[in-house]
Protein backbone atom coordinates (compact mmCIF):
# COMPACT_ATOMS: atom_id res chain seq x y z
CA UNK A 1 0.00 0.00 0.00
CA UNK A 2 1.33 3.39 -0.22
CA UNK A 3 -0.04 6.33 1.96
CA UNK A 4 0.72 10.09 0.83
CA UNK A 5 3.60 10.31 3.22
CA UNK A 6 5.59 7.52 1.19
CA UNK A 7 4.14 9.71 -1.73
CA UNK A 8 5.76 12.73 -0.31
CA UNK A 9 9.12 11.17 -0.37
CA UNK A 10 9.32 10.11 -3.96
CA UNK A 11 10.98 11.93 -6.84
CA UNK A 12 11.42 11.59 -10.78
CA UNK A 13 15.35 10.66 -11.45
CA UNK A 14 14.94 8.67 -14.81
CA UNK A 15 17.39 9.73 -17.74
CA UNK A 16 17.94 13.42 -18.02
CA UNK A 17 15.06 14.49 -15.19
CA UNK A 18 16.48 16.81 -12.74
CA UNK A 19 14.28 19.44 -12.28
CA UNK A 20 10.61 19.78 -11.48
CA UNK A 21 10.41 16.12 -10.66
CA UNK A 22 8.54 16.72 -7.61
CA UNK A 23 5.62 15.66 -6.51
CA UNK A 24 4.23 12.97 -8.74
CA UNK A 25 0.70 13.65 -10.02
CA UNK A 26 -1.49 11.38 -9.10
CA UNK A 27 -3.46 9.69 -11.84
CA UNK A 28 -6.76 7.52 -11.72
CA UNK A 29 -5.99 7.14 -8.31
CA UNK A 30 -7.98 4.89 -6.14
CA UNK A 31 -8.29 5.34 -2.54
CA UNK A 32 -8.61 2.73 0.89
CA UNK A 33 -9.02 4.29 4.36
CA UNK A 34 -7.46 1.89 7.00
CA UNK A 35 -7.96 2.74 10.73
CA UNK A 36 -5.16 3.26 12.42
CA UNK A 37 -4.25 4.70 15.94
CA UNK A 38 -2.83 7.80 16.10
CA UNK A 39 0.51 8.76 17.41
CA UNK A 40 0.59 12.50 18.01
CA UNK A 41 4.55 12.61 18.89
CA UNK A 42 5.17 10.76 15.52
CA UNK A 43 2.97 12.93 13.80
CA UNK A 44 4.86 15.89 15.47
CA UNK A 45 7.96 15.38 14.74
CA UNK A 46 7.84 13.28 11.50
CA UNK A 47 6.03 16.45 10.13
CA UNK A 48 8.71 18.76 9.05
CA UNK A 49 10.42 16.03 6.97
CA UNK A 50 7.32 16.52 4.57
CA UNK A 51 6.60 19.12 1.91
CA UNK A 52 3.73 20.82 2.76
CA UNK A 53 2.49 21.79 -0.38
CA UNK A 54 3.04 18.78 -1.86
CA UNK A 55 1.25 17.00 0.60
CA UNK A 56 -1.89 19.23 0.50
CA UNK A 57 -2.01 19.22 -3.64
CA UNK A 58 -1.59 15.18 -3.24
CA UNK A 59 -4.54 15.25 -0.60
CA UNK A 60 -6.68 16.97 -2.77
CA UNK A 61 -6.39 15.15 -5.73
CA UNK A 62 -7.43 11.76 -3.54
CA UNK A 63 -10.51 13.87 -2.36
CA UNK A 64 -9.56 14.73 0.62
CA UNK A 65 -9.61 18.81 1.71
CA UNK A 66 -8.97 19.03 5.15
CA UNK A 67 -5.80 20.39 4.78
CA UNK A 68 -4.76 24.50 5.04
CA UNK A 69 -2.90 25.31 1.68
CA UNK A 70 -0.65 27.29 4.48
CA UNK A 71 1.31 25.50 7.21
CA UNK A 72 -0.45 26.74 9.77
CA UNK A 73 2.40 27.59 13.08
CA UNK A 74 0.72 25.84 15.72
CA UNK A 75 0.28 22.39 16.11
CA UNK A 76 -2.75 22.17 17.62
CA UNK A 77 -4.18 18.59 18.39
CA UNK A 78 -7.12 18.78 15.45
CA UNK A 79 -4.07 19.05 12.65
CA UNK A 80 -2.54 16.28 14.39
CA UNK A 81 -5.47 14.47 14.13
CA UNK A 82 -6.15 15.79 10.57
CA UNK A 83 -2.53 14.66 9.51
CA UNK A 84 -2.99 11.53 11.55
CA UNK A 85 -6.00 10.19 9.16
CA UNK A 86 -4.36 12.08 6.03
CA UNK A 87 -1.06 10.25 6.41
CA UNK A 88 -1.53 7.03 8.07
CA UNK A 89 -5.40 5.70 8.67
CA UNK A 90 -7.75 3.79 6.69
CA UNK A 91 -11.79 3.66 8.14
CA UNK A 92 -14.79 1.81 6.47
CA UNK A 93 -16.44 4.53 4.24
CA UNK A 94 -18.58 4.09 1.98
CA UNK A 95 -18.78 5.08 -1.44
CA UNK A 96 -22.31 6.85 -0.52
CA UNK A 97 -20.79 8.87 2.45
CA UNK A 98 -17.90 10.05 -0.11
CA UNK A 99 -20.71 11.70 -2.39
CA UNK A 100 -23.16 12.96 -0.24
CA UNK A 101 -22.68 16.58 -1.07
CA UNK A 102 -24.12 19.14 1.85
CA UNK A 103 -21.70 21.63 1.33
CA UNK A 104 -21.16 21.42 -2.88
CA UNK A 105 -17.38 21.32 -2.86
CA UNK A 106 -16.33 21.19 -6.59
CA UNK A 107 -13.43 18.52 -6.65
CA UNK A 108 -10.19 20.29 -7.73
CA UNK A 109 -8.08 18.12 -9.79
CA UNK A 110 -9.19 17.87 -13.46
CA UNK A 111 -6.64 14.52 -13.73
CA UNK A 112 -8.97 12.16 -11.96
CA UNK A 113 -11.07 10.46 -14.12
CA UNK A 114 -14.12 8.68 -13.12
CA UNK A 115 -13.44 5.06 -13.35
CA UNK A 116 -16.08 2.40 -13.55
CA UNK A 117 -14.91 -0.62 -12.02
CA UNK A 118 -16.83 -2.89 -9.83
CA UNK A 119 -16.19 -2.55 -5.67
CA UNK A 120 -13.62 -5.19 -4.79
CA UNK A 121 -14.45 -7.69 -2.16
CA UNK A 122 -13.45 -7.63 1.10
CA UNK A 123 -10.77 -8.72 3.56
CA UNK A 124 -9.88 -8.09 6.90
CA UNK A 125 -7.02 -6.21 5.65
CA UNK A 126 -8.93 -4.38 2.97
CA UNK A 127 -11.69 -2.41 3.09
CA UNK A 128 -13.64 -1.73 0.04
CA UNK A 129 -11.95 0.35 -2.48
CA UNK A 130 -13.11 3.75 -2.77
CA UNK A 131 -13.33 5.50 -6.20
CA UNK A 132 -12.36 8.97 -6.74
CA UNK A 133 -14.57 10.63 -8.91
CA UNK A 134 -14.28 13.60 -10.98
CA UNK A 135 -17.15 15.45 -9.54
CA UNK A 136 -18.69 16.82 -6.81
CA UNK A 137 -17.28 15.75 -3.31
CA UNK A 138 -17.90 16.90 0.37
CA UNK A 139 -15.39 17.09 2.73
CA UNK A 140 -15.88 13.40 4.81
CA UNK A 141 -17.94 13.65 8.57
CA UNK A 142 -14.56 12.96 9.86
CA UNK A 143 -11.69 14.47 7.87
CA UNK A 144 -9.41 11.54 6.94
CA UNK A 145 -5.61 11.94 7.61
CA UNK A 146 -3.06 11.64 5.00
CA UNK A 147 -1.50 8.34 6.96
CA UNK A 148 -5.12 6.91 6.60
CA UNK A 149 -5.08 7.33 3.25
CA UNK A 150 -4.08 4.51 1.01
CA UNK A 151 -3.49 5.00 -2.89
CA UNK A 152 -4.41 1.15 -4.50
CA UNK A 153 -4.46 1.91 -8.04
CA UNK A 154 -3.57 4.52 -10.72
CA UNK A 155 -0.82 5.88 -11.46
CA UNK A 156 1.93 8.67 -10.32
CA UNK A 157 2.93 10.97 -12.79
CA UNK A 158 6.39 12.68 -13.37
CA UNK A 159 5.09 16.46 -13.86
CA UNK A 160 8.63 17.35 -15.89
CA UNK A 161 9.50 14.06 -17.79
CA UNK A 162 5.70 12.58 -17.72
CA UNK A 163 6.79 9.53 -16.82
CA UNK A 164 4.47 6.87 -15.65
CA UNK A 165 4.89 5.19 -12.38
CA UNK A 166 1.97 2.33 -12.05
CA UNK A 167 0.06 1.48 -8.63
CA UNK A 168 -1.33 -1.57 -9.16
CA UNK A 169 -2.59 -3.65 -5.86
CA UNK A 170 -0.89 -1.38 -3.72
CA UNK A 171 2.22 -1.34 -5.14
CA UNK A 172 3.40 1.31 -7.07
CA UNK A 173 6.29 0.40 -10.15
CA UNK A 174 9.14 2.46 -9.53
CA UNK A 175 11.39 0.03 -11.96
CA UNK A 176 12.52 2.21 -15.02
CA UNK A 177 13.90 -0.02 -18.41
CA UNK A 178 17.19 0.40 -18.30
CA UNK A 179 17.42 2.95 -21.80
CA UNK A 180 15.26 5.01 -18.86
CA UNK A 181 18.15 5.18 -16.14
CA UNK A 182 19.52 7.95 -15.31
CA UNK B 1 17.72 -28.36 5.70
CA UNK B 2 21.29 -27.95 4.94
CA UNK B 3 22.23 -25.26 2.54
CA UNK B 4 25.34 -25.89 0.51
CA UNK B 5 27.02 -22.99 -1.26
CA UNK B 6 29.06 -23.84 -4.15
CA UNK B 7 31.68 -21.60 -5.54
CA UNK B 8 30.49 -19.41 -9.02
CA UNK B 9 31.86 -16.95 -11.19
CA UNK B 10 29.82 -14.39 -13.27
CA UNK B 11 28.77 -15.14 -16.60
CA UNK B 12 27.33 -12.23 -18.93
CA UNK B 13 26.19 -8.93 -17.97
CA UNK B 14 25.25 -8.15 -13.94
CA UNK B 15 22.11 -7.10 -14.53
CA UNK B 16 21.05 -10.31 -16.42
CA UNK B 17 22.72 -12.70 -14.61
CA UNK B 18 20.71 -11.01 -11.49
CA UNK B 19 17.57 -11.07 -12.84
CA UNK B 20 18.56 -14.94 -13.33
CA UNK B 21 20.11 -15.79 -10.23
CA UNK B 22 18.70 -13.67 -7.61
CA UNK B 23 15.02 -11.66 -8.97
CA UNK B 24 13.19 -14.91 -10.77
CA UNK B 25 14.60 -17.05 -7.97
CA UNK B 26 12.81 -14.88 -5.05
CA UNK B 27 9.44 -14.59 -7.44
CA UNK B 28 9.36 -18.04 -7.23
CA UNK B 29 10.42 -19.22 -4.13
CA UNK B 30 8.40 -16.03 -2.31
CA UNK B 31 6.00 -17.93 0.14
CA UNK B 32 8.61 -20.70 1.28
CA UNK B 33 11.25 -18.23 1.53
CA UNK B 34 8.80 -15.96 3.78
CA UNK B 35 7.97 -19.10 5.76
CA UNK B 36 11.59 -19.64 7.02
CA UNK B 37 12.18 -16.06 7.71
CA UNK B 38 10.16 -14.72 10.07
CA UNK B 39 12.77 -13.87 13.68
CA UNK B 40 14.21 -10.96 13.69
CA UNK B 41 18.24 -10.47 13.88
CA UNK B 42 18.82 -9.12 16.93
CA UNK B 43 21.03 -5.78 15.87
CA UNK B 44 18.41 -5.24 13.11
CA UNK B 45 15.75 -5.25 15.93
CA UNK B 46 18.61 -2.84 18.04
CA UNK B 47 18.86 -0.56 15.63
CA UNK B 48 14.93 -0.28 14.84
CA UNK B 49 14.15 0.59 18.63
CA UNK B 50 16.73 3.08 18.71
CA UNK B 51 15.45 4.94 15.73
CA UNK B 52 13.71 8.43 17.61
CA UNK B 53 10.06 8.79 17.37
CA UNK B 54 8.98 10.51 14.06
CA UNK B 55 11.94 9.45 11.82
CA UNK B 56 10.56 8.29 8.64
CA UNK B 57 13.53 5.19 6.96
CA UNK B 58 14.34 2.88 3.71
CA UNK B 59 14.12 -0.63 3.75
CA UNK B 60 16.13 -1.49 0.90
CA UNK B 61 15.62 -5.53 0.00
CA UNK B 62 13.04 -5.90 2.25
CA UNK B 63 11.59 -9.06 1.09
CA UNK B 64 9.30 -10.36 3.24
CA UNK B 65 9.21 -6.64 5.19
CA UNK B 66 9.51 -8.62 8.04
CA UNK B 67 11.76 -5.22 9.59
CA UNK B 68 8.66 -2.80 8.81
CA UNK B 69 6.73 -3.63 11.67
CA UNK B 70 9.58 -2.83 14.49
CA UNK B 71 9.68 -1.61 16.93
CA UNK B 72 7.18 -3.29 18.05
CA UNK B 73 7.26 -2.05 21.60
CA UNK B 74 6.02 1.12 20.22
CA UNK B 75 4.27 1.06 17.37
CA UNK B 76 3.25 3.98 15.16
CA UNK B 77 6.42 5.62 16.53
CA UNK B 78 8.50 5.32 12.93
CA UNK B 79 7.73 4.43 9.74
CA UNK B 80 9.91 2.07 7.78
CA UNK B 81 8.80 1.97 3.57
CA UNK B 82 10.15 -1.40 2.08
CA UNK B 83 11.83 -1.35 -1.80
CA UNK B 84 12.45 -4.59 -2.86
CA UNK B 85 12.56 -6.31 -6.99
CA UNK B 86 10.61 -9.12 -6.03
CA UNK B 87 6.41 -8.68 -6.53
CA UNK B 88 5.61 -11.86 -4.72
CA UNK B 89 7.27 -10.53 -1.85
CA UNK B 90 6.13 -7.30 -1.95
CA UNK B 91 2.72 -9.02 -1.88
CA UNK B 92 3.75 -10.33 1.27
CA UNK B 93 5.80 -7.41 2.62
CA UNK B 94 2.80 -5.15 2.13
CA UNK B 95 0.75 -7.40 5.39
CA UNK B 96 3.98 -7.62 7.50
CA UNK B 97 2.85 -7.45 10.73
CA UNK B 98 -0.87 -7.65 10.40
CA UNK B 99 -2.89 -5.11 10.01
CA UNK B 100 -2.55 -1.66 9.36
CA UNK B 101 -0.81 -2.42 5.77
CA UNK B 102 2.97 -1.53 4.94
CA UNK B 103 4.31 1.37 2.35
CA UNK B 104 6.07 -1.01 0.19
CA UNK B 105 7.14 -0.04 -3.48
CA UNK B 106 8.87 -2.13 -6.51
CA UNK B 107 12.06 -0.65 -7.16
CA UNK B 108 15.57 -1.69 -7.89
CA UNK B 109 18.59 -0.83 -5.01
CA UNK B 110 20.52 0.65 -7.31
CA UNK B 111 17.33 3.10 -8.51
CA UNK B 112 16.85 6.70 -7.22
CA UNK B 113 13.55 7.05 -6.26
CA UNK B 114 13.81 9.61 -3.41
CA UNK B 115 14.45 13.17 -2.99
CA UNK B 116 17.83 13.60 -1.74
CA UNK B 117 18.34 12.70 1.52
CA UNK B 118 14.48 12.26 1.84
CA UNK B 119 14.80 9.56 4.65
CA UNK B 120 16.76 9.52 8.38
CA UNK B 121 17.55 6.45 8.01
CA UNK B 122 17.92 3.13 6.25
CA UNK B 123 18.65 -0.51 6.23
CA UNK B 124 19.90 -3.04 3.44
CA UNK B 125 19.90 -6.43 5.26
CA UNK B 126 20.90 -9.30 3.29
CA UNK B 127 20.59 -7.55 -0.08
CA UNK B 128 23.82 -6.05 -1.07
CA UNK B 129 25.32 -9.30 -1.54
CA UNK B 130 23.33 -10.26 -4.39
CA UNK B 131 24.50 -7.98 -6.56
CA UNK B 132 27.09 -9.07 -8.94
CA UNK B 133 29.80 -6.94 -9.21
CA UNK B 134 32.08 -5.00 -7.24
CA UNK B 135 31.03 -1.66 -8.85
CA UNK B 136 27.28 -2.74 -8.41
CA UNK B 137 27.69 -3.28 -4.80
CA UNK B 138 30.06 -0.06 -4.09
CA UNK B 139 26.67 1.57 -5.92
CA UNK B 140 23.82 0.03 -3.88
CA UNK B 141 25.99 1.49 -0.54
CA UNK B 142 26.46 5.02 -1.87
CA UNK B 143 22.63 4.80 -2.76
CA UNK B 144 21.97 3.91 0.71
CA UNK B 145 24.33 7.29 1.57
CA UNK B 146 22.33 9.58 -0.87
CA UNK B 147 18.95 8.17 0.59
CA UNK B 148 19.59 9.49 4.28
CA UNK B 149 19.65 12.92 5.92
CA UNK B 150 23.12 14.62 5.26
CA UNK B 151 22.98 15.49 9.00
CA UNK B 152 21.72 12.83 11.09
CA UNK B 153 21.08 9.87 8.93
CA UNK B 154 21.53 6.08 9.83
CA UNK B 155 22.64 3.27 8.06
CA UNK B 156 22.79 -0.44 8.75
CA UNK B 157 24.31 -2.93 6.51
CA UNK B 158 24.11 -6.58 6.79
CA UNK B 159 25.73 -8.85 4.31
CA UNK B 160 26.22 -12.71 4.35
CA UNK B 161 30.05 -12.98 5.34
CA UNK B 162 33.15 -15.74 4.73
CA UNK B 163 33.59 -16.33 8.28
CA UNK B 164 30.66 -18.78 9.15
CA UNK B 165 29.23 -19.51 12.14
CA UNK B 166 29.76 -23.45 13.73
CA UNK B 167 26.09 -23.24 13.79
CA UNK B 168 25.46 -22.12 10.96
CA UNK B 169 23.03 -24.66 8.82
CA UNK B 170 25.44 -23.41 5.67
CA UNK B 171 27.90 -26.51 4.47
CA UNK B 172 30.55 -26.18 2.36
CA UNK B 173 32.10 -28.92 0.51
CA UNK B 174 35.52 -28.83 1.64
CA UNK B 175 37.24 -30.26 -2.12
CA UNK B 176 34.48 -27.62 -4.18
CA UNK B 177 35.11 -24.62 -1.66
CA UNK B 178 36.40 -24.34 1.96
CA UNK B 179 36.16 -25.01 5.36
CA UNK B 180 36.33 -22.43 8.26
CA UNK B 181 39.83 -23.92 8.92
CA UNK B 182 40.50 -22.62 5.52
CA UNK B 183 39.44 -19.04 5.85
CA UNK B 184 43.39 -17.66 5.25
CA UNK B 185 43.19 -19.04 1.60
CA UNK B 186 39.75 -16.60 1.01
CA UNK B 187 40.59 -13.79 -0.90
CA UNK B 188 40.23 -10.34 0.31
CA UNK B 189 38.02 -9.80 -2.44
CA UNK B 190 35.29 -12.42 -1.01
CA UNK B 191 33.74 -14.93 -2.54
CA UNK B 192 30.75 -15.67 -5.60
CA UNK B 193 28.89 -18.67 -4.58
CA UNK B 194 25.18 -20.61 -5.51
CA UNK B 195 23.33 -21.19 -2.87
CA UNK B 196 20.13 -23.89 -4.27
CA UNK B 197 17.33 -23.51 -3.01
CA UNK B 198 15.35 -27.25 -3.45
CA UNK B 199 11.92 -27.28 -4.09
CA UNK B 200 8.93 -29.53 -5.23
CA UNK B 201 6.74 -28.81 -8.21
CA UNK B 202 3.47 -29.68 -8.62
CA UNK B 203 1.67 -30.15 -11.86
CA UNK B 204 0.11 -27.03 -12.13
CA UNK B 205 4.17 -25.43 -12.12
CA UNK B 206 3.81 -23.53 -8.65
CA UNK B 207 6.40 -24.36 -6.62
CA UNK B 208 5.69 -25.69 -3.31
CA UNK B 209 7.14 -26.82 -0.21
CA UNK B 210 10.52 -28.58 -0.03
CA UNK B 211 10.55 -32.48 -0.74
CA UNK B 212 9.83 -34.84 1.96
CA UNK B 213 10.09 -38.05 -0.44
CA UNK B 214 12.62 -38.93 -3.25
CA UNK B 215 9.07 -39.57 -5.10
CA UNK B 216 8.58 -35.84 -5.80
CA UNK B 217 10.05 -33.84 -8.37
CA UNK B 218 12.76 -31.55 -7.67
CA UNK B 219 13.63 -28.40 -8.91
CA UNK B 220 17.00 -26.60 -7.68
CA UNK B 221 17.10 -22.97 -8.03
CA UNK B 222 20.22 -21.45 -7.45
CA UNK B 223 20.90 -18.23 -5.71
CA UNK B 224 23.62 -15.89 -6.13
CA UNK B 225 25.64 -14.37 -3.04
CA UNK B 226 28.63 -12.42 -2.79
CA UNK B 227 30.21 -13.75 0.49
CA UNK B 228 31.97 -10.88 1.96
CA UNK B 229 35.05 -10.80 3.45
CA UNK B 230 36.45 -9.37 6.43
CA UNK B 231 37.04 -5.54 5.71
CA UNK B 232 35.48 -6.01 2.70
CA UNK B 233 31.70 -4.06 3.70
CA UNK B 234 33.96 -1.29 5.73
CA UNK B 235 36.19 -0.85 2.73
CA UNK B 236 33.63 -0.29 0.19
CA UNK B 237 31.48 2.07 2.39
CA UNK B 238 34.58 4.17 2.49
CA UNK B 239 35.30 3.97 -0.89
CA UNK B 240 31.27 5.01 -1.58
CA UNK B 241 31.76 7.98 0.82
CA UNK B 242 35.06 9.09 -1.33
CA UNK B 243 32.45 9.14 -4.71
CA UNK B 244 30.03 11.19 -2.43
CA UNK B 245 33.03 13.83 -1.37
CA UNK B 246 32.61 12.69 2.27
CA UNK B 247 35.20 12.80 4.64
CA UNK B 248 35.77 9.54 6.30
CA UNK B 249 35.81 9.79 10.27
CA UNK B 250 33.81 10.65 13.33
CA UNK B 251 32.39 14.05 13.18
CA UNK B 252 34.77 15.61 16.09
CA UNK B 253 38.24 14.34 13.86
CA UNK B 254 37.04 17.73 11.62
CA UNK B 255 36.78 21.44 12.55
CA UNK B 256 36.06 23.16 9.37
CA UNK B 257 32.63 24.81 8.52
CA UNK B 258 30.58 23.03 5.86
CA UNK B 259 32.21 19.80 5.79
CA UNK B 260 30.05 16.53 5.40
CA UNK B 261 31.09 13.59 6.32
CA UNK B 262 30.37 9.85 7.14
CA UNK B 263 31.20 7.70 10.34
CA UNK B 264 31.78 4.13 10.34
CA UNK B 265 29.66 3.96 14.19
CA UNK B 266 29.94 0.06 14.34
CA UNK B 267 31.35 -2.36 12.25
CA UNK B 268 31.20 -6.70 13.44
CA UNK B 269 30.41 -10.10 12.97
CA UNK B 270 26.60 -11.74 14.03
CA UNK B 271 25.94 -15.24 13.05
CA UNK B 272 27.59 -15.66 9.66
CA UNK B 273 27.17 -11.80 8.81
CA UNK B 274 28.95 -8.51 8.35
CA UNK B 275 27.06 -6.06 9.51
CA UNK B 276 28.38 -2.26 9.28
CA UNK B 277 26.87 0.78 11.05
CA UNK B 278 27.20 4.33 9.04
CA UNK B 279 26.29 7.48 10.85
CA UNK B 280 25.78 10.77 7.98
CA UNK B 281 27.40 14.40 9.44
CA UNK B 282 27.41 17.91 8.77
CA UNK B 283 29.39 20.82 10.12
Amino acid sequence: MVRLITHNLLACHAKGCTTNNFPLAFRDAQVEIQEQDINPEFVRNMLPRLEWKALVDAARQVGDESLPAEQPEMMDDELVQKLHRVLMEVRNLTLSSLLASPNGHDYPSTSLRTRDTPRTNTTSLSTPCIHVLSMHLSPLPHPRTFLQIHITEGAMICPNCEHVYPISNGIPNMLLAENEIG
Amino acid sequence: MVKIAVPTSIQGRPQEYEEAHVHNVYDRIADHFSSTRYKPWPIVAQFLSDIPTGWIGLDSGTGNGKYLPIPTERPGSIFTIGLDRSHNLLELAKCAGGSPTRDVLRGDVLGDYWRLGAFDYALSIATVHHLASPKRRKQAIERLIQSVSSTHGRILIYVWATKQDELSRTSFPKKACWSNEDETRISPAGQDVFVPWVTQTSTDGSVTVEPETSKSMYMVLNRYYHMFSEGELSRMAEEAAKELDLKIGSPDEFSERGVKGLHISEEGWERSNYYLLLTRWEK
